[in-house]
Protein backbone atom coordinates (compact mmCIF):
# COMPACT_ATOMS: atom_id res chain seq x y z
CA UNK A 1 0.00 0.00 0.00
CA UNK A 2 2.74 2.37 0.80
CA UNK A 3 5.00 1.19 -2.11
CA UNK A 4 2.13 2.14 -4.29
CA UNK A 5 1.13 5.58 -2.70
CA UNK A 6 4.76 6.95 -2.66
CA UNK A 7 5.40 5.85 -6.41
CA UNK A 8 2.28 8.38 -7.66
CA UNK A 9 3.61 11.25 -5.94
CA UNK A 10 6.44 13.52 -7.66
CA UNK A 11 9.49 13.70 -5.60
CA UNK A 12 9.91 17.42 -5.11
CA UNK A 13 7.03 19.68 -3.08
CA UNK A 14 7.69 22.33 -5.64
CA UNK A 15 6.61 19.85 -8.54
CA UNK A 16 3.75 19.09 -6.66
CA UNK A 17 2.61 22.65 -5.90
CA UNK A 18 2.78 22.70 -9.48
CA UNK A 19 0.48 20.28 -10.21
CA UNK A 20 -1.77 21.26 -7.95
CA UNK A 21 -2.29 24.56 -9.78
CA UNK A 22 -2.52 23.03 -13.07
CA UNK A 23 -5.54 21.09 -11.72
CA UNK A 24 -6.90 23.65 -9.91
CA UNK A 25 -7.53 25.50 -13.38
CA UNK A 26 -7.47 22.62 -15.53
CA UNK A 27 -10.93 22.01 -13.07
CA UNK A 28 -12.18 26.17 -13.41
CA UNK A 29 -11.34 25.96 -16.95
CA UNK A 30 -13.84 22.73 -17.23
CA UNK A 31 -16.69 25.10 -15.73
CA UNK A 32 -16.23 27.82 -17.44
CA UNK A 33 -16.36 26.06 -21.02
CA UNK A 34 -19.70 24.25 -18.86
CA UNK A 35 -21.33 27.41 -18.56
CA UNK A 36 -19.81 29.40 -21.62
CA UNK A 37 -22.86 27.57 -23.69
CA UNK A 38 -25.59 29.30 -21.50
CA UNK A 39 -24.38 32.78 -22.26
CA UNK A 40 -24.06 31.09 -26.34
CA UNK A 41 -27.23 30.25 -26.41
CA UNK A 42 -29.03 33.18 -25.41
CA UNK A 43 -26.77 35.82 -27.34
CA UNK A 44 -27.33 33.26 -30.33
CA UNK A 45 -30.64 33.54 -30.08
CA UNK A 46 -31.08 37.23 -29.35
CA UNK A 47 -28.35 38.07 -32.34
CA UNK A 48 -30.10 36.19 -34.77
CA UNK A 49 -33.60 36.90 -33.60
CA UNK A 50 -34.16 40.50 -31.85
CA UNK A 51 -34.46 42.07 -35.22
CA UNK A 52 -37.60 40.29 -35.90
CA UNK A 53 -39.45 40.61 -32.15
CA UNK A 54 -41.88 42.94 -33.14
CA UNK A 55 -45.09 43.60 -32.31
CA UNK A 56 -46.55 42.20 -35.43
CA UNK A 57 -44.43 38.92 -34.61
CA UNK A 58 -46.61 38.72 -31.37
CA UNK A 59 -49.78 39.97 -32.87
CA UNK A 60 -49.82 37.32 -36.55
CA UNK A 61 -50.65 34.45 -37.26
CA UNK A 62 -47.83 31.81 -38.96
CA UNK A 63 -47.60 32.00 -42.12
CA UNK A 64 -45.49 31.15 -45.42
CA UNK A 65 -44.67 34.73 -45.92
CA UNK A 66 -41.80 34.96 -43.59
CA UNK A 67 -42.42 39.23 -43.67
CA UNK A 68 -45.94 38.85 -41.72
CA UNK A 69 -45.31 35.52 -40.07
CA UNK A 70 -46.33 36.07 -35.91
CA UNK A 71 -46.71 33.56 -33.28
CA UNK A 72 -50.26 34.53 -31.68
CA UNK A 73 -51.85 31.59 -31.88
CA UNK A 74 -48.98 29.21 -31.44
CA UNK A 75 -48.10 31.02 -27.69
CA UNK A 76 -51.77 31.07 -27.07
CA UNK A 77 -51.78 27.52 -27.55
CA UNK A 78 -49.03 26.94 -24.91
CA UNK A 79 -50.47 28.70 -22.54
CA UNK A 80 -53.72 26.92 -23.05
CA UNK A 81 -51.72 24.00 -22.41
CA UNK A 82 -49.50 25.06 -19.62
CA UNK A 83 -52.96 26.21 -17.62
CA UNK A 84 -54.56 22.72 -18.20
CA UNK A 85 -51.19 20.82 -17.14
CA UNK A 86 -50.99 23.15 -13.95
CA UNK A 87 -54.41 22.43 -13.07
CA UNK A 88 -54.66 18.79 -13.46
CA UNK A 89 -50.91 18.01 -13.03
CA UNK A 90 -50.40 19.97 -9.54
CA UNK A 91 -53.14 18.27 -7.65
CA UNK A 92 -52.39 14.89 -8.53
CA UNK A 93 -48.79 15.24 -7.83
CA UNK A 94 -49.30 16.94 -4.51
CA UNK A 95 -51.73 14.44 -3.52
CA UNK A 96 -49.73 11.20 -4.94
CA UNK A 97 -46.74 12.81 -2.96
CA UNK A 98 -48.60 13.34 0.22
CA UNK A 99 -50.06 9.63 0.26
CA UNK A 100 -46.56 8.52 -0.08
CA UNK A 101 -44.07 10.04 2.38
CA UNK A 102 -46.98 11.69 5.03
CA UNK A 103 -49.77 9.54 4.75
CA UNK A 104 -48.81 6.04 4.82
CA UNK A 105 -45.04 6.75 4.79
CA UNK A 106 -43.58 3.01 6.10
CA UNK A 107 -45.70 1.21 3.60
CA UNK A 108 -44.34 -0.94 0.99
CA UNK A 109 -46.91 0.16 -1.42
CA UNK A 110 -45.14 3.32 -1.37
CA UNK A 111 -42.46 2.04 -2.02
CA UNK A 112 -43.29 0.02 -4.84
CA UNK A 113 -44.90 2.84 -6.07
CA UNK A 114 -41.80 5.24 -5.73
CA UNK A 115 -39.45 3.62 -7.65
CA UNK A 116 -42.48 3.19 -10.51
CA UNK A 117 -42.16 7.38 -10.44
CA UNK A 118 -38.42 7.35 -10.81
CA UNK A 119 -38.65 4.63 -14.29
CA UNK A 120 -41.83 6.33 -15.66
CA UNK A 121 -39.62 9.69 -14.89
CA UNK A 122 -36.59 8.28 -17.55
CA UNK A 123 -39.12 7.23 -19.98
CA UNK A 124 -38.40 9.49 -23.45
CA UNK A 125 -40.98 12.86 -23.73
CA UNK A 126 -41.08 11.74 -27.46
CA UNK A 127 -42.81 7.82 -26.30
CA UNK A 128 -45.24 9.95 -24.22
CA UNK A 129 -46.38 11.32 -27.51
CA UNK A 130 -46.61 7.61 -28.87
CA UNK A 131 -48.79 7.12 -25.72
CA UNK A 132 -50.66 10.47 -26.02
CA UNK A 133 -51.60 9.49 -29.69
CA UNK A 134 -52.87 5.95 -28.96
CA UNK A 135 -54.69 7.25 -26.21
CA UNK A 136 -55.83 10.34 -26.29
CA UNK A 137 -56.09 11.57 -29.76
CA UNK A 138 -57.46 8.35 -31.41
CA UNK A 139 -58.63 5.90 -28.16
CA UNK A 140 -60.66 8.62 -26.57
CA UNK A 141 -61.09 10.91 -29.83
CA UNK A 142 -59.57 13.97 -28.60
CA UNK A 143 -58.15 14.20 -32.06
CA UNK A 144 -55.09 16.90 -32.59
CA UNK A 145 -56.64 19.11 -30.08
CA UNK A 146 -54.80 21.29 -27.21
CA UNK A 147 -57.03 19.12 -25.15
CA UNK A 148 -55.06 15.93 -26.20
CA UNK A 149 -51.78 17.85 -26.27
CA UNK A 150 -52.38 18.91 -22.53
CA UNK A 151 -53.54 15.58 -21.33
CA UNK A 152 -50.35 14.11 -22.87
CA UNK A 153 -48.28 16.57 -21.30
CA UNK A 154 -49.67 16.11 -18.13
CA UNK A 155 -49.03 12.61 -17.70
CA UNK A 156 -45.26 13.38 -19.07
CA UNK A 157 -44.96 16.07 -16.09
CA UNK A 158 -46.44 14.26 -13.33
CA UNK A 159 -43.78 11.93 -12.21
CA UNK A 160 -41.30 14.46 -12.50
CA UNK A 161 -43.58 16.62 -10.39
CA UNK A 162 -44.58 13.79 -7.96
CA UNK A 163 -40.96 13.10 -7.38
CA UNK A 164 -39.46 16.64 -6.65
CA UNK A 165 -42.87 16.86 -4.05
CA UNK A 166 -41.99 13.92 -2.65
CA UNK A 167 -38.87 14.53 -2.00
CA UNK A 168 -40.00 18.17 -0.40
CA UNK A 169 -42.82 16.34 1.74
CA UNK A 170 -40.48 14.18 3.17
CA UNK A 171 -37.97 16.80 4.61
CA UNK A 172 -40.60 17.95 6.65
CA UNK A 173 -39.42 16.80 10.40
CA UNK A 174 -41.37 13.76 11.14
CA UNK A 175 -41.36 14.65 14.59
CA UNK A 176 -43.56 17.49 13.46
CA UNK A 177 -46.35 15.20 11.96
CA UNK A 178 -46.30 13.15 15.42
CA UNK A 179 -46.74 16.26 16.82
CA UNK A 180 -49.91 16.66 14.99
CA UNK A 181 -51.29 13.67 16.02
CA UNK A 182 -50.33 14.22 19.63
CA UNK A 183 -52.24 17.20 19.74
CA UNK A 184 -55.29 15.21 18.37
CA UNK A 185 -55.27 16.17 14.88
CA UNK A 186 -56.33 13.33 12.27
CA UNK A 187 -54.35 12.15 9.34
CA UNK A 188 -55.80 14.56 6.75
CA UNK A 189 -55.66 17.46 9.65
CA UNK A 190 -51.95 16.39 9.99
CA UNK A 191 -51.49 16.61 6.29
CA UNK A 192 -53.11 19.99 5.88
CA UNK A 193 -51.77 21.77 9.31
CA UNK A 194 -48.00 20.09 9.97
CA UNK A 195 -47.06 18.86 6.44
CA UNK A 196 -48.65 21.90 3.69
CA UNK A 197 -48.08 24.91 5.18
CA UNK A 198 -44.14 24.52 5.42
CA UNK A 199 -43.77 22.90 2.32
CA UNK A 200 -46.00 24.83 0.29
CA UNK A 201 -42.90 27.14 -1.36
CA UNK A 202 -40.72 24.36 -2.52
CA UNK A 203 -44.41 22.61 -3.69
CA UNK A 204 -44.91 26.08 -5.71
CA UNK A 205 -41.38 26.00 -6.85
CA UNK A 206 -41.26 22.93 -8.36
CA UNK A 207 -44.91 23.05 -9.64
CA UNK A 208 -43.23 26.63 -11.51
CA UNK A 209 -40.50 23.98 -12.84
CA UNK A 210 -42.40 20.95 -14.29
CA UNK A 211 -44.87 24.18 -15.62
CA UNK A 212 -41.64 25.59 -17.45
CA UNK A 213 -40.63 21.92 -18.72
CA UNK A 214 -44.70 21.32 -19.98
CA UNK A 215 -43.88 24.66 -21.76
CA UNK A 216 -40.61 23.89 -23.60
CA UNK A 217 -41.63 19.90 -24.54
CA UNK A 218 -41.90 19.45 -28.56
CA UNK A 219 -41.64 15.94 -29.37
CA UNK A 220 -44.88 14.80 -27.91
CA UNK A 221 -46.36 17.17 -29.69
CA UNK A 222 -45.01 16.93 -32.97
CA UNK A 223 -45.50 13.07 -32.75
CA UNK A 224 -49.44 13.74 -31.70
CA UNK A 225 -49.27 15.62 -35.06
CA UNK A 226 -49.37 19.66 -34.09
CA UNK A 227 -49.97 22.07 -36.43
CA UNK A 228 -47.38 24.64 -37.08
CA UNK A 229 -47.16 27.41 -41.09
CA UNK A 230 -51.03 27.82 -41.06
CA UNK A 231 -53.59 30.56 -39.35
CA UNK A 232 -55.49 28.98 -36.25
CA UNK A 233 -57.99 31.13 -33.98
CA UNK A 234 -57.06 29.40 -30.49
CA UNK A 235 -60.02 30.35 -27.69
CA UNK A 236 -60.56 27.17 -26.13
CA UNK A 237 -59.06 23.77 -25.28
CA UNK A 238 -60.84 22.08 -28.27
CA UNK A 239 -59.33 23.90 -31.00
CA UNK A 240 -56.85 22.61 -33.01
CA UNK A 241 -53.48 21.92 -31.51
CA UNK A 242 -50.83 23.74 -32.00
CA UNK A 243 -47.42 25.34 -29.91
CA UNK A 244 -45.13 27.99 -30.24
CA UNK A 245 -41.71 25.06 -29.78
CA UNK A 246 -43.13 23.06 -32.71
CA UNK A 247 -43.09 26.26 -34.69
CA UNK A 248 -39.29 26.24 -33.72
CA UNK A 249 -38.84 23.04 -34.61
CA UNK A 250 -40.67 23.39 -38.01
CA UNK A 251 -38.56 26.64 -38.85
CA UNK A 252 -35.08 26.17 -37.90
CA UNK A 253 -36.11 22.92 -39.85
CA UNK A 254 -37.31 24.89 -42.61
CA UNK A 255 -35.03 24.66 -45.89
CA UNK A 256 -36.33 28.21 -46.72
CA UNK A 257 -32.93 30.63 -44.77
CA UNK A 258 -35.96 33.74 -44.62
CA UNK A 259 -37.37 31.84 -41.86
CA UNK A 260 -34.06 31.05 -39.94
CA UNK A 261 -34.61 34.88 -38.34
CA UNK A 262 -38.01 33.88 -37.25
CA UNK A 263 -36.43 30.43 -35.69
CA UNK A 264 -34.67 32.42 -34.04
CA UNK A 265 -37.15 35.17 -32.52
CA UNK A 266 -39.81 32.07 -31.70
CA UNK A 267 -36.99 30.35 -30.27
CA UNK A 268 -36.08 33.37 -27.59
CA UNK A 269 -39.65 33.86 -26.90
CA UNK A 270 -39.80 30.56 -25.59
CA UNK A 271 -35.98 30.48 -23.62
CA UNK A 272 -37.70 34.03 -22.00
CA UNK A 273 -40.79 32.61 -21.29
CA UNK A 274 -39.40 29.10 -19.68
CA UNK A 275 -36.03 30.68 -18.01
CA UNK A 276 -39.12 33.48 -16.64
CA UNK A 277 -40.95 30.08 -15.06
CA UNK A 278 -37.91 28.69 -13.70
CA UNK A 279 -36.67 32.14 -12.27
CA UNK A 280 -39.74 32.22 -10.37
CA UNK A 281 -39.03 29.30 -9.32
CA UNK A 282 -36.11 30.36 -7.92
CA UNK A 283 -37.79 33.54 -6.12
CA UNK A 284 -40.28 31.64 -3.89
CA UNK A 285 -38.38 28.87 -3.69
CA UNK A 286 -35.69 31.33 -2.25
CA UNK A 287 -38.25 33.14 -0.24
CA UNK A 288 -39.87 30.19 1.65
CA UNK A 289 -35.96 29.71 2.86
CA UNK A 290 -35.54 32.70 4.13
CA UNK A 291 -38.85 32.91 6.17
CA UNK A 292 -38.32 30.10 8.08
CA UNK B 1 -65.50 12.43 7.19
CA UNK B 2 -63.42 14.40 5.83
CA UNK B 3 -60.86 12.52 6.78
CA UNK B 4 -62.04 9.13 5.14
CA UNK B 5 -62.42 11.35 1.82
CA UNK B 6 -59.10 12.68 1.95
CA UNK B 7 -57.61 9.18 2.18
CA UNK B 8 -59.62 8.20 -0.14
CA UNK B 9 -58.75 11.20 -2.51
CA UNK B 10 -55.05 10.99 -1.88
CA UNK B 11 -54.87 7.15 -2.36
CA UNK B 12 -56.37 7.74 -6.24
CA UNK B 13 -53.73 10.01 -6.89
CA UNK B 14 -51.05 7.93 -5.97
CA UNK B 15 -52.97 4.71 -7.55
CA UNK B 16 -52.66 6.76 -10.75
CA UNK B 17 -49.09 6.78 -11.25
CA UNK B 18 -49.25 2.84 -10.68
CA UNK B 19 -52.19 2.85 -13.55
CA UNK B 20 -50.21 5.15 -15.57
CA UNK B 21 -47.13 2.95 -15.92
CA UNK B 22 -49.08 -0.25 -17.13
CA UNK B 23 -51.13 2.00 -19.34
CA UNK B 24 -47.69 3.09 -21.05
CA UNK B 25 -46.43 -0.20 -21.16
CA UNK B 26 -49.88 -1.55 -22.64
CA UNK B 27 -50.51 0.58 -24.85
CA UNK B 28 -46.94 0.28 -26.34
CA UNK B 29 -47.40 -3.48 -26.49
CA UNK B 30 -50.66 -3.56 -28.04
CA UNK B 31 -49.85 -0.79 -30.52
CA UNK B 32 -47.00 -2.33 -32.00
CA UNK B 33 -47.98 -6.05 -31.25
CA UNK B 34 -48.59 -6.62 -34.92
CA UNK B 35 -44.41 -5.75 -35.87
CA UNK B 36 -43.36 -8.01 -33.90
CA UNK B 37 -45.69 -10.52 -35.14
CA UNK B 38 -45.13 -9.75 -38.93
CA UNK B 39 -41.18 -9.46 -38.00
CA UNK B 40 -40.82 -13.11 -38.82
CA UNK B 41 -42.21 -12.77 -42.36
CA UNK B 42 -39.82 -9.57 -42.93
CA UNK B 43 -36.75 -11.26 -42.00
CA UNK B 44 -33.61 -9.60 -41.53
CA UNK B 45 -34.73 -6.59 -43.50
CA UNK B 46 -36.78 -5.01 -40.82
CA UNK B 47 -34.13 -5.78 -38.27
CA UNK B 48 -31.37 -4.29 -40.35
CA UNK B 49 -33.76 -0.75 -40.41
CA UNK B 50 -33.29 -0.80 -36.52
CA UNK B 51 -30.21 -1.71 -36.07
CA UNK B 52 -29.39 1.45 -38.29
CA UNK B 53 -31.23 3.68 -35.77
CA UNK B 54 -29.36 2.33 -32.92
CA UNK B 55 -26.40 2.46 -34.66
CA UNK B 56 -27.40 6.46 -35.00
CA UNK B 57 -28.63 6.83 -31.21
CA UNK B 58 -25.11 4.51 -29.54
CA UNK B 59 -23.09 7.17 -31.99
CA UNK B 60 -24.34 10.25 -30.39
CA UNK B 61 -24.57 8.85 -27.33
CA UNK B 62 -21.71 7.64 -26.31
CA UNK B 63 -20.21 10.96 -28.64
CA UNK B 64 -22.12 13.34 -26.12
CA UNK B 65 -20.81 11.12 -23.14
CA UNK B 66 -17.06 11.34 -23.84
CA UNK B 67 -17.31 15.67 -24.20
CA UNK B 68 -19.54 15.29 -21.02
CA UNK B 69 -17.87 13.29 -18.58
CA UNK B 70 -14.51 15.24 -18.49
CA UNK B 71 -16.04 18.88 -18.38
CA UNK B 72 -18.77 17.52 -15.78
CA UNK B 73 -16.60 15.89 -13.77
CA UNK B 74 -13.99 18.95 -13.47
CA UNK B 75 -16.86 21.68 -12.99
CA UNK B 76 -18.00 19.14 -10.16
CA UNK B 77 -14.76 19.05 -8.83
CA UNK B 78 -14.46 22.78 -9.29
CA UNK B 79 -17.46 23.55 -7.20
CA UNK B 80 -17.40 20.98 -4.70
CA UNK B 81 -13.45 21.32 -3.83
CA UNK B 82 -11.85 24.56 -5.18
CA UNK B 83 -14.86 27.16 -5.28
CA UNK B 84 -15.86 29.97 -3.41
CA UNK B 85 -18.87 30.18 -1.41
CA UNK B 86 -19.52 33.69 -4.01
CA UNK B 87 -18.71 31.68 -7.25
CA UNK B 88 -20.81 28.72 -5.95
CA UNK B 89 -23.90 31.04 -5.39
CA UNK B 90 -23.23 32.26 -9.42
CA UNK B 91 -22.71 29.08 -10.60
CA UNK B 92 -25.40 26.93 -9.15
CA UNK B 93 -28.25 29.08 -10.33
CA UNK B 94 -26.25 29.15 -13.83
CA UNK B 95 -26.27 25.28 -13.99
CA UNK B 96 -30.13 25.22 -13.06
CA UNK B 97 -31.42 27.45 -15.54
CA UNK B 98 -28.92 25.66 -18.39
CA UNK B 99 -31.28 22.92 -17.04
CA UNK B 100 -34.40 24.43 -17.67
CA UNK B 101 -33.33 25.87 -21.38
CA UNK B 102 -35.82 23.68 -23.85
CA UNK B 103 -34.03 20.84 -26.49
CA UNK B 104 -35.84 22.51 -28.98
CA UNK B 105 -33.71 26.30 -28.54
CA UNK B 106 -30.68 23.92 -27.92
CA UNK B 107 -31.71 21.61 -31.65
CA UNK B 108 -31.95 25.24 -32.76
CA UNK B 109 -28.62 26.70 -31.65
CA UNK B 110 -26.73 23.08 -32.87
CA UNK B 111 -28.12 23.91 -36.77
CA UNK B 112 -27.06 27.93 -36.97
CA UNK B 113 -24.23 27.46 -34.25
CA UNK B 114 -22.90 24.57 -33.88
CA UNK B 115 -22.98 22.84 -36.77
CA UNK B 116 -21.09 25.85 -39.10
CA UNK B 117 -18.74 25.69 -36.14
CA UNK B 118 -18.10 22.08 -36.60
CA UNK B 119 -17.74 22.33 -40.09
CA UNK B 120 -15.20 25.22 -40.13
CA UNK B 121 -12.65 23.06 -37.54
CA UNK B 122 -13.73 19.70 -39.09
CA UNK B 123 -13.92 20.35 -43.58
CA UNK B 124 -15.30 16.55 -43.77
CA UNK B 125 -18.97 17.16 -41.94
CA UNK B 126 -21.96 17.39 -43.42
CA UNK B 127 -25.01 19.82 -42.94
CA UNK B 128 -26.36 16.86 -40.33
CA UNK B 129 -23.65 14.95 -38.35
CA UNK B 130 -23.53 12.57 -35.28
CA UNK B 131 -20.71 15.42 -33.98
CA UNK B 132 -22.77 18.38 -34.13
CA UNK B 133 -25.64 16.79 -32.83
CA UNK B 134 -23.08 14.47 -29.87
CA UNK B 135 -21.64 18.33 -28.91
CA UNK B 136 -24.85 19.85 -28.24
CA UNK B 137 -26.60 16.79 -26.63
CA UNK B 138 -23.33 16.70 -24.02
CA UNK B 139 -23.74 20.47 -23.53
CA UNK B 140 -27.74 19.09 -22.55
CA UNK B 141 -26.78 16.47 -20.02
CA UNK B 142 -23.90 18.44 -18.34
CA UNK B 143 -25.74 20.37 -15.51
CA UNK B 144 -27.35 16.81 -14.60
CA UNK B 145 -23.45 15.40 -14.44
CA UNK B 146 -22.32 18.00 -12.92
CA UNK B 147 -24.97 18.22 -9.76
CA UNK B 148 -24.95 15.20 -9.56
CA UNK B 149 -21.55 14.35 -8.97
CA UNK B 150 -21.00 17.47 -6.89
CA UNK B 151 -23.48 16.14 -4.83
CA UNK B 152 -21.45 12.84 -4.60
CA UNK B 153 -18.56 14.27 -3.79
CA UNK B 154 -20.20 16.37 -1.44
CA UNK B 155 -21.20 13.51 0.58
CA UNK B 156 -17.65 12.24 1.10
CA UNK B 157 -16.98 11.58 5.05
CA UNK B 158 -14.45 15.08 5.65
CA UNK B 159 -12.43 13.07 7.70
CA UNK B 160 -10.94 11.29 4.31
CA UNK B 161 -10.09 14.33 3.32
CA UNK B 162 -8.86 15.59 6.54
CA UNK B 163 -6.46 12.61 6.95
CA UNK B 164 -4.94 13.12 3.39
CA UNK B 165 -4.37 16.74 3.99
CA UNK B 166 -2.66 15.24 7.26
CA UNK B 167 -0.36 12.82 5.82
CA UNK B 168 0.72 15.46 3.64
CA UNK B 169 -0.97 15.30 0.45
CA UNK B 170 -1.72 18.38 -1.31
CA UNK B 171 -5.22 20.20 -1.58
CA UNK B 172 -5.81 18.59 -5.37
CA UNK B 173 -3.97 15.01 -4.55
CA UNK B 174 -5.91 14.92 -1.65
CA UNK B 175 -9.18 15.73 -4.22
CA UNK B 176 -8.17 13.50 -6.75
CA UNK B 177 -6.61 10.73 -5.00
CA UNK B 178 -9.11 10.32 -2.13
CA UNK B 179 -12.08 12.18 -2.60
CA UNK B 180 -12.90 11.69 -5.91
CA UNK B 181 -12.29 7.91 -5.55
CA UNK B 182 -14.68 7.47 -3.25
CA UNK B 183 -17.64 9.26 -5.07
CA UNK B 184 -16.51 6.90 -7.57
CA UNK B 185 -20.14 4.93 -7.63
CA UNK B 186 -21.88 8.35 -7.57
CA UNK B 187 -19.84 9.79 -10.49
CA UNK B 188 -20.66 6.17 -12.39
CA UNK B 189 -24.27 6.59 -11.71
CA UNK B 190 -24.47 10.16 -13.13
CA UNK B 191 -22.95 9.02 -16.17
CA UNK B 192 -24.70 6.43 -17.16
CA UNK B 193 -28.48 8.71 -16.16
CA UNK B 194 -27.00 10.91 -18.33
CA UNK B 195 -26.12 8.58 -21.11
CA UNK B 196 -29.83 7.59 -20.59
CA UNK B 197 -30.90 10.78 -21.23
CA UNK B 198 -29.12 11.11 -24.13
CA UNK B 199 -30.48 7.90 -25.74
CA UNK B 200 -34.16 9.68 -25.24
CA UNK B 201 -32.97 13.10 -26.65
CA UNK B 202 -35.00 13.86 -29.59
CA UNK B 203 -35.03 17.36 -31.01
CA UNK B 204 -31.49 18.55 -31.25
CA UNK B 205 -30.62 14.83 -32.50
CA UNK B 206 -33.22 15.33 -35.07
CA UNK B 207 -32.12 19.01 -36.15
CA UNK B 208 -28.93 18.76 -35.90
CA UNK B 209 -28.24 15.02 -37.23
CA UNK B 210 -30.52 14.39 -39.73
CA UNK B 211 -32.85 11.51 -40.77
CA UNK B 212 -30.70 9.44 -43.21
CA UNK B 213 -30.39 5.82 -40.84
CA UNK B 214 -27.13 4.09 -41.76
CA UNK B 215 -24.19 1.96 -40.46
CA UNK B 216 -21.60 3.87 -39.53
CA UNK B 217 -18.95 4.98 -36.82
CA UNK B 218 -17.95 8.59 -38.61
CA UNK B 219 -19.32 11.17 -36.62
CA UNK B 220 -19.10 13.33 -39.66
CA UNK B 221 -21.87 11.66 -41.30
CA UNK B 222 -25.72 12.00 -40.97
CA UNK B 223 -27.64 9.40 -38.70
CA UNK B 224 -30.80 9.09 -37.86
CA UNK B 225 -31.70 7.70 -34.29
CA UNK B 226 -34.77 5.52 -32.98
CA UNK B 227 -36.39 9.34 -31.36
CA UNK B 228 -35.83 10.78 -34.68
CA UNK B 229 -37.48 7.80 -36.47
CA UNK B 230 -40.32 7.92 -33.94
CA UNK B 231 -41.08 11.73 -34.47
CA UNK B 232 -41.75 10.91 -38.01
CA UNK B 233 -44.98 9.69 -36.53
CA UNK B 234 -46.43 12.93 -36.20
CA UNK B 235 -45.63 13.85 -39.85
CA UNK B 236 -46.82 11.09 -41.43
CA UNK B 237 -49.85 10.76 -39.73
CA UNK B 238 -50.08 7.38 -40.02
CA UNK B 239 -53.58 5.10 -39.49
CA UNK B 240 -53.82 3.02 -36.45
CA UNK B 241 -52.84 -0.64 -36.89
CA UNK B 242 -51.26 0.12 -40.41
CA UNK B 243 -47.74 -0.95 -40.80
CA UNK B 244 -45.93 1.88 -40.30
CA UNK B 245 -47.68 3.00 -36.91
CA UNK B 246 -46.64 -0.47 -35.51
CA UNK B 247 -43.00 0.08 -36.58
CA UNK B 248 -43.51 3.39 -34.77
CA UNK B 249 -44.89 1.95 -31.50
CA UNK B 250 -42.19 -0.55 -31.57
CA UNK B 251 -39.57 1.72 -31.89
CA UNK B 252 -41.14 4.02 -28.65
CA UNK B 253 -41.49 0.29 -26.89
CA UNK B 254 -37.36 -0.38 -27.30
CA UNK B 255 -36.95 3.37 -26.68
CA UNK B 256 -38.52 2.72 -23.47
CA UNK B 257 -36.89 -0.35 -22.63
CA UNK B 258 -33.47 0.73 -23.06
CA UNK B 259 -34.14 4.35 -20.32
CA UNK B 260 -35.70 1.99 -17.97
CA UNK B 261 -33.05 -0.50 -17.99
CA UNK B 262 -29.86 2.25 -18.19
CA UNK B 263 -32.34 3.58 -15.10
CA UNK B 264 -31.59 0.79 -13.42
CA UNK B 265 -28.05 -0.10 -13.97
CA UNK B 266 -27.52 3.69 -12.61
CA UNK B 267 -29.61 3.18 -9.57
CA UNK B 268 -27.73 0.19 -8.98
CA UNK B 269 -23.64 1.11 -9.15
CA UNK B 270 -25.00 3.91 -6.13
CA UNK B 271 -27.21 1.59 -3.85
CA UNK B 272 -24.52 -1.21 -4.33
CA UNK B 273 -21.57 1.05 -4.51
CA UNK B 274 -18.84 2.09 -2.20
CA UNK B 275 -19.32 5.65 -2.72
CA UNK B 276 -21.71 7.82 0.07
CA UNK B 277 -25.16 7.77 -1.05
CA UNK B 278 -27.03 10.32 -3.33
CA UNK B 279 -29.88 10.79 -0.70
CA UNK B 280 -29.32 14.27 0.70
CA UNK B 281 -32.01 16.42 2.04
CA UNK B 282 -34.49 17.64 -0.09
CA UNK B 283 -34.82 21.09 -1.58
CA UNK B 284 -31.29 21.66 -1.56
CA UNK B 285 -30.57 20.26 -5.19
CA UNK B 286 -33.10 21.27 -6.89
CA UNK B 287 -31.71 19.76 -10.31
CA UNK B 288 -33.32 17.10 -11.70
CA UNK B 289 -30.81 14.31 -12.09
CA UNK B 290 -32.35 11.14 -14.44
CA UNK B 291 -35.09 14.17 -15.46
CA UNK B 292 -36.94 12.15 -18.43
CA UNK B 293 -34.81 12.63 -21.29
CA UNK B 294 -36.11 15.46 -23.22
CA UNK B 295 -37.86 17.08 -26.44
Amino acid sequence: MTARVDQGFPASIRERNRSDRIVRRACAAAAVVALAPLVLVAVHALWLGAPHLTLDFFLNAPSSDPASAGIRPLLLGTVWMVALVGLVAVPLSVGSAVYLDAYFPQRRLARILGSNIGYLASVPSVVYGLVGLAVFARGAAMGHTLLAGAATLTLLVLPLLTRATREVVRAVPRAQVEAAYALGATPFQAIRFAVLPGSAGQIAAASLRALSRAAGETAPLVVLGAFTFIALNVTSPLDPLTALPVQVFEWTESTDARFRGLAGAAALVLLAGTLLLNAGATLVHGSSIGRR
Amino acid sequence: MTDRLGGHALRLCALGSALATVGIVAVLISESWGFFAGLADAGPAGLAGFLRLLNGTLLVAIGAGVIALPLGLGCAVFLSEFASAGTQRIVRPMLEMMAGIPTVVYGFFAVFFVTPLVRAVLPGAGVFSAASASAVVAIMVLPMITSMSERSISNVNPALKEAALGLGATPTEASRRVVVPAARAGIMSSVVLAFGRAVGETMIVTLAAGTTPRFTLNPLESIQTLTAFTLGAGTGDPATGSRPYETVFAVGLVLCAMAVGITAIGRRLTSGGTGAPLTTPAGLHPLPDSAGSGG
